[in-house]
């Protein structure tokens, strides 16, 4: 074509007889003009040609969508803000505005409105230049709540109390712990747990509320000013649902794990996960593992190690009750079903006050209320799992929802399997030359009721069980003819090896809002986990009316039942003074019984104990919201010890300079139930729970000293942490004896409690890139957690989950529909007692045996753990769906094949100590649909 | 700037490399049990060394100055080297109730240990002296054979001392109870119990004729070698007995015994 018009204009000027300057001239542009027709010719083509487009029909009804119903026509963009546009009914005819341009020029004329062709391919419609300007920064469509040019406007109201509740658009499910600002000011507040907030001395009514909240589009509400104070209902929109709108939304805000800036606290949005690489499940608890100051190096534990505690050490409430067990399949999955979740909140230590209880850490999940405006099903397939979900309604007032997954006994489930079972060095077991069939499961219900009987009341109604059962239990049948003892009568056999574990829980929720700064929650809640391992055999034999049963092997069993009432207030000064106080009872019955053989009783405790008190915390804000102090106090009284433990607490932060905030929290924690290990070499070890008695038992206890800075940019988050724990009164167990024990003591019935102390000392870096297409975050961690028992060591040692530096990178990509990830975990390799020598003793009877020499405890490391998993996902819609949301994910685990050691084996062969490794999972592809309707 | 980072994050995992403090120490295995009416017998070995860096002395283990001290009379006995790391002295017969000490010097250290010979066993009785048993095999078809009841043992134990059974097949050709597992082990013992009974198991007998049940009273520093010994890292422990500086045991065991007969009905 620039050749045709080049040619054209050459012919023009010869036919003219224009000079030899000019011919020279036009040689330089000719050569100019293909570069020039470039650069200028897709501008002049879409902005001439998108002008001309024709209406391809009428269009009547509301402007917004109308242009929404354009766009798709045409396949052109508009950008709007749809709050301001869907004011406008119109119409546009063919015969009158013709084409795009016309259209474009009825906006200006007849509403004053500015429009703009970019030369991006969008169109822009806006109010006025300063929305353009918005709406060109944006390039998306916004939604702000409209009413008159805010310059225009007159406050009604000044510093009054703004209150209301946050919900999400599509199902009306409430919104806990959103973020509510006042746009300009630091002033600001969070959601409550049932999506309400009041905030106190608000300027103006005719300020801007920004609410954001991790995994929702943030948005920008104009108030409207009256005299009336109207309880405001904020619907946020989800990131991921945005599918089918013309254009793509904002990714600011999308991101699954989020690190607060003013606690050391991390909030997870389980709709996020889905995007992250799992082992057949999104998880939170592995989510949360992605995070500083969450080890990610133990794969056999779904429970977190939160800077340097135990997984016991971790307060889990789930819809307020506690959760004992958060394992199934080995601890390779954690009993969430993350498809009936809706907030997650782990604050990693200096808690408030209002948590108890536990030494490190508090995970509090608030489950969903279900779906308001209409019925939804949805359901998940994975190489592990079967998950459904059913969301009903009933009138405005009643939301269900119920969440059911089961393992089916597939690939990954045998493979982890058989995995966890090489572990734990147990064999599998053997009848006769016949080998056992197992069949083994796991599966977990949610339920929730939720009763809106007033504006002011909720009720509540959540339930939870998660269940493991792994049998082993040998199938086979006495063989025909021989089934008989000499002698007449009847045999039958039992051989049983199962364990079935796990935890039932419910709770009932009152919510009321007195007023708007005055809330309540008074909550009973149920808990009960239970852990039973039988890997008896027993043998009946009838013989001349005589039944005669014999038994062998191991039976042990472990309950926990927690009986709690709790009441909560809030009371909201304003937004400089919000006070919380409370008082709770729980009732614990801990049971745990061993026995062998049937007959032996190697341990048996029974425990019945309460536990009371009362909270209260104030958080104050000085200079202008730069500075929060929340200082707080919880008494407990123990029954078992009958003593009053006071908890003083401490949380501050401070904005030292715009966009730095500097926080710190200190506090004194008691733990009353503790989890303690039985040392177990033939079948692996096991935990169980049990509650101090001050002897044997003494209540464990722990100071926090955190403190930390961040960074906080629009779209990056830099942040440093560092903590300092100093635990005392912690519990082992063991059946050994560590010394030479004393004449009397049976070897079967010793209870051997052990006491010591401990310190952990770490500091975590956070970059993350929270905005774009392409965001994640690096984090590393260096910690160092030593124990001291003085029956075992002298000095201080290495713990067990003692991890020096953790290397944490996840990268998030979004193209279209797709959504890839990739996580990289590096950490140093645990801690591990090797022998420095063996030694053979032949034994008073005839027997050799061989004994080993060790190293100091946990001197020795493991090689380092590193591992790669990636996935990627598609989402789609069935059926022309609009805005349900289907997806495909394909994952690998450990992508590298990387053996990570999980432990060492130690065996003397011909006077040379030989060592193998055992080790975790290998590579592991997984698929998971999920679909919606 | 790439490369920057990536010297950052290497130096931070460089950085922190532990060193490992592995405790290794050449300490001596003793191996000592003093009988009643006998003579000692000490039998001292070198630890096999886990890993090449850990370096043995070179003492040698048939060169030491080994005596054991009648305590309660503070006479000391020489032991003489009989090759092998074995010492011994005819001299010293080891009397009920009387503590002894064994010491000898090792690699810089003086290893010891004591003991306290302990009196026999009082009053052993057996339910019955002899038991049937109906032969199984490959004709049973795998069916529960019928089995007599469990042979109680019972003894005098008033100071809750330790206790273990050993039952031994003394017959010289062994006769299967299984046929289809001949080759069984012709013993079996309990773990060490502070009781004053214990029940025989007749399935615990492999084999048909004589058997040797032996009531060993032992000392409590010997209670430690029965237990479950790990050979996992999660678990592995060192068995602290009462030999200083030392490793392995040194003790004093009494024993009495009864014979039962395992035949076919």
């Amino acid at each position: 074509m620039q050749k045709v018009f080049s040619n054209l204009i050459l012919i023009f000027l010869e036919s003219h007889s224009v000079g030899f300057t000019y011919k020279k001239l036009f040689k330089m542009i000719k050569r100019l003009i293909p570069v020039i027709v470039l650069l200028v010719m897709p501008m002049l083509l879409q902005a001439q040609t998108v002008e001309n487009f024709r209406l391809p029909k009428n269009y009547v009804g509301r402007l917004d969508e109308i242009l929404t119903e354009l766009g798709q026509d045409l396949n052109i963009r508009f950008i709007y803000d749809q709050e301001y546009l869907k004011q406008f009914n119109t119409a546009l005819m063919t015969d009158q505005e013709k084409t795009v341009g016309g259209m474009l020029k009825m906006f200006v004329s007849s509403w004053d409105m500015v429009t703009l062709v970019g030369k991006d391919g969008y169109i822009y419609v806006a109010k006025d230049k300063a929305q353009l300007d918005q709406l060109q920064n944006h390039k998306e469509i916004i939604k702000t709540e409209i009413t008159q040019s805010r310059k225009k406007l007159k406050p009604v109201k000044r510093n009054f109390l703004l209150s209301g509740e946050i919900v999400d658009v599509e199902n009306g499910e409430r919104i806990p712990f959103a973020t509510i600002v006042i746009e300009g000011t630091t002033q600001g507040i969070t959601s409550d747990q049932n999506g309400h907030f009041a905030l106190e001395k608000v300027p103006a009514d005719t300020a801007v509320v920004v609410v954001s909240y991790i995994g929702y589009h943030t948005k920008r509400i104009e108030l409207v000013p009256q005299k009336e104070n109207q309880s405001l209902r904020i619907e946020l929109k989800q990131q991921s649902v945005g599918i089918t709108e013309v254009f793509i939304n904002g990714r600011k805000d999308d991101k699954a794990l989020q690190q607060s800036t003013i606690t050391q606290e991390i909030k997870m949005a389980p709709v996020a996960l889905k995007i992250l690489p799992n082992i057949g499940e999104k998880d939170i608890m592995r989510g949360f593992q992605l995070m500083p100051g969450v080890s990610a190096s133990n794969e056999g534990s779904a429970g977190m190690y939160v800077r340097g505690g135990t997984p016991d050490q971790n307060l889990i409430l789930y819809d307020g009750f506690t959760v004992y067990n958060v394992d199934h399949l080995y601890g390779f999955y954690s009993a969430f079903n993350s498809n009936a979740i809706k907030d997650v909140q782990l604050y990693k230590g200096g808690f408030d006050a209002k948590f108890g209880g536990r030494l490190a850490s508090v995970t509090e999940i608030t489950g969903k209320d279900g779906n308001s405006k209409k019925a939804t099903v949805g359901a998940e397939v994975s190489l592990l799992s079967v998950n459904t979900y059913v969301e009903v309604p009933f009138g405005d007032r009643i939301t269900t929802l119920f969440a059911l997954r089961r393992s089916y006994q597939g690939y990954l489930y045998d493979k982890i399997s058989a995995l966890s079972k090489s572990t734990s060095n147990t064999s599998s077991p053997m009848f006769g030359g016949r080998s056992a069939n197992t069949a083994s499961y796991f599966y977990d219900l949610n339920g929730k009721i939720t009763f809106k009987a007033t504006a002011k009341d909720v009720y509540t109604l959540s339930i939870f069980n998660g269940t493991d059962y792994l049998d082993n239990t040998p199938k086979f049948r006495i063989p025909g003819g021989g089934g008989a003892p000499p002698g007449g009568g009847s045999i039958s056999m039992d051989n049983t090896d199962f364990t079935r574990y796990g935890n039932v829980g419910a709770s009932t929720k009152w919510t009321r809002k007195i007023n708007e700064k005055l809330t309540s929650n008074l909550l009973s809640s149920f808990s009960d986990y239970y852990s039973t391992r039988d890997e008896r055999r027993s043998i009946t034999i009838n013989q001349n009316a005589v039944s005669s049963i014999r038994k062998s092997g191991i039976l042990e069993d472990n309950n926990l039942i927690d009986l709690s009432l709790k009441n909560d207030w809030k009371y909201i000064f304003d937004d400089k003074n919000i006070f919380e106080f409370g008082g709770y009872g729980t009732y614990y019955s801990i049971k745990y019984n061993f026995q062998q053989n049937d007959t032996i009783t190697v341990l048996d405790k029974a425990i019945k104990a309460s536990i009371a008190g009362f909270y209260f915390q104030d958080k104050l804000s000085f200079f202008n919201n730069s500075l929060t102090v929340t200082p707080g106090l919880r008494l407990n009284y123990y029954s078992e010890t009958n003593k009053i433990y006071p908890e003083p607490r401490l949380n501050a932060s401070y904005n030292l300079a715009p966009k730095f905030t500097l926080n710190g929290a200190t506090g004194l924690y008691y733990q009353f139930a503790n989890r303690v290990v039985r040392e177990d070499i033939m079948s692996g070890n096991r935990d169980f729970w049990i509650l101090s008695d001050g002897k044997e038992i003494p209540v464990s206890s722990s100071i926090h000293f955190n403190l930390g800075l961040n960074y906080d940019l629009p779209d990056y988050l830099f942040s440093v942490e560092g903590y300092y724990k100093r635990n005392q009164n912690l519990s082992e167990y063991s059946m050994r004896y560590r010394s030479i024990p004393q004449p009397g003591t049976a070897i079967q019935a010793t209870e051997k409690f052990f006491t010591g102390e401990g310190y952990a000392i770490g500091m975590e870096l956070l970059a993350q890139k929270k905005a774009g297409n392409f965001n994640g975050w690096i984090c590393y961690s260096l910690g160092q957690v030593k124990n001291r028992f003085p029956l075992q060591s002298d000095q201080y040692y290495f713990a067990n989950q003692d991890v020096t530096n953790e290397l944490k990178m996840v990268g998030i990509y979004k193209w279209g529909n797709f959504d890839f990830s990739a996580t990289w975990i590096y950490a140093t390799g645990r801690p591990y007692t090797a022998p420095v020598g063996a030694y053979t003793l032949n034994l008073i009877d005839g027997t050799t045996a061989t004994y080993y020499s060790v190293s100091d405890k946990n001197s020795y490391r493991l090689p380092a753990y590193h591992r790669m998993d990636v996935a990627a996902s598609y989402r789609f819609n069935f059926f022309k769906q609009k805005n349900k949301q289907n997806s495909v994910s394909f994952s690998v685990f450990n992508l590298y094949n990387r053996v990570n050691v999980s432990s060492r084996q130690f065996q003397v062969v011909d006077d040379v100590i030989l060592q193998s490794d055992i080790s975790y999972l290998g590579i592991t592809p997984n698929v998971t649909l999920s679909v919606k309707f | 700037m790439n490369r920057i980072f990536f010297c950052i994050v290497l130096g931070l995992l460089m950085s922190c490399k532990q060193t490992v403090n592995t405790g290794f120490q050449d300490n001596p295995v003793v191996e000592s049990y003093l009988y009643a009416d006998e003579s000692p017998t000490v039998r001292i070995s070198k630890l096999i060394p886990f890993t090449s860096d850990m370096v043995l002395s070179d003492m040698d283990v048939n060169k030491l100055s080994v005596d054991i001290t009648d305590v309660t009379s503070g006479k000391k006995y020489a032991l003489t080297s009989t090759g092998n790391g074995a010492y011994s002295n005819s001299a010293l017969t080891i009397s009920v109730g009387k503590t002894y000490q064994l010491s000898f010097p090792y690699n810089g250290q003086v290893v010891t240990a004591t003991t306290v010979a302990p009196g026999k066993p009082q009053n052993m009785t057996l339910s019955a002296s002899n038991i049937s048993i109906a032969q199984r095999g490959s004709t049973v078809n795998g069916g529960m054979p019928e089995m007599p009841d469990p042979i109680e043992m019972n003894w005098t134990n008033d100071d809750g001392s330790f206790y273990f059974v050993y039952v031994k097949n003394v017959e010289s050709v062994k006769v299967p109870i299984d046929t289809r597992n001949p080759n069984g082990k012709d013993f079996f013992r309990n773990q060490p119990i502070s009781s004053n009974s214990y029940e025989l198991n007749p399935r615990s007998f492999q084999f048909y004729g004589q058997h040797r049940i032996i009531l060993y009273k032992i000392e409590p520093e010997y209670v430690l070698f029965f237990q479950e010994n790990s050979s996992s890292s999660l678990s592995i422990s060192e068995i602290k007995a009462n030999v200083v500086n030392g490793l392995g045991i040194f003790t004093a065991v009494s024993s009495v015994s009864a014979y039962l007969y395992v035949g076919k009905p």
